[in-house]
């Protein structure tokens, strides 16, 4: 349960991370939206433009899981050496 | 015999019709894709801000010229700080250089198919303030009457596109710096329409 509590911000920030798309880079605040418009309507065979446009959304980067992990490690080293600090006034 | 080819040239001269085609697209659909590839760092971007005319004669289509202007402060990326370091004055430094331009003196190696003539444009391209001369490869459309069916003005539609690579270096953008994480050769890829109404 201990070890499962430590974990838990890597998981947790892991799992956000990829259900949002993996993304390697860092952070995005706007999502690039590209679609492939005819250049007249109705006539495609005359050609297409690519249409972008931009949404505001948040994606988590490669940062999140990062943080996750960092926290966690924090957590394994103080609960690590609170025991072995613990053991040592014991004795 | 000189002067009937001299007049006989004068005629088809005035014959053929150069129409001016202004590129600032009413729409908003104009846009310039760009991509850099480095080793730990892909960007994706595009920008919307696009102006500017082209001429174009569709019986004499080598004697296309005119420039693009593209505002430097649209182009766009998702990450808010890569944005920012982007239009910053160690990069692109777009509140003293608002404007990227590539003007074009004329067209070469012509191939028409049907509506699309198919070339290599010559002209000069000026990133902050530098400027080089570059071949690029495009495609044009002459859609003749077609642009009332898009905007609902009369008038013709021409459709430039092209894909091609500029080096950051060329234009003295961080020579050789962070190189891992921003490619030095930027592959751009434009679709623009652009619209010459009837007067």
């Amino acid at each position: 349960m201990k070890y499962f509590l430590i974990l838990l911000p890597f998981l947790m920030t892991f799992s956000y991370w990829a259900s949002e798309g993996r993304r390697l880079s860092l952070w995005a605040n706007q999502v690039e939206n590209r679609e492939e418009v005819p250049i007249i309507e109705g006539m495609p065979e005359l050609g297409t433009q690519t249409k972008v446009t931009w949404q505001k959304k948040f994606v988590p980067g490669m940062e999140t899981p990062s943080l996750g992990f960092f926290i966690s490690t924090i957590l394994f080293l103080s609960h690590y050496f609170s025991k072995r600090s613990l053991k040592k006034s014991s004795l | 015999m000189k002067f009937i080819s001299l007049f006989l040239l004068s005629v088809s001269a005035l014959w053929s019709e150069v129409k001016s085609f202004d590129f600032k697209d009413a729409k908003g659909v104009n846009t310039v894709i760009f991509q850099l590839d480095a080793l730990l760092e892909s960007i994706n971007g595009s920008a919307g801000g696009i102006s500017g005319t082209v001429s174009f004669d569709p019986e004499n289509p080598e004697s296309t010229k005119g420039s693009i202007l593209l505002e430097a402060s649209s182009l766009r990326v998702d990450n808010p700080v890569l944005q920012e370091h982007m239009h910053g004055e160690d990069w692109l430094n777009v509140s003293k250089f608002p404007h990227i331009e590539f003007s074009l003196s004329n067209l070469r190696k012509i191939s028409t198919d049907g509506r699309t003539v198919k070339a290599v444009a010559d002209g000069k391209m000026s990133i902050r303030q530098v400027t080089l001369k570059m071949n690029i490869p495009v495609e044009i459309t002459y859609l003749e009457g077609m642009l009332e069916k898009r905007n609902r003005i009369p008038g013709d539609l021409l459709v430039v596109r092209s894909k091609f690579t500029v080096k950051r270096d060329d234009f003295g953008i961080r020579p050789g710096e962070y190189l891992d994480k921003v490619a030095n050769e930027i592959d751009i890829s434009i679709n623009l329409a652009g619209a010459c109404p009837l007067e």
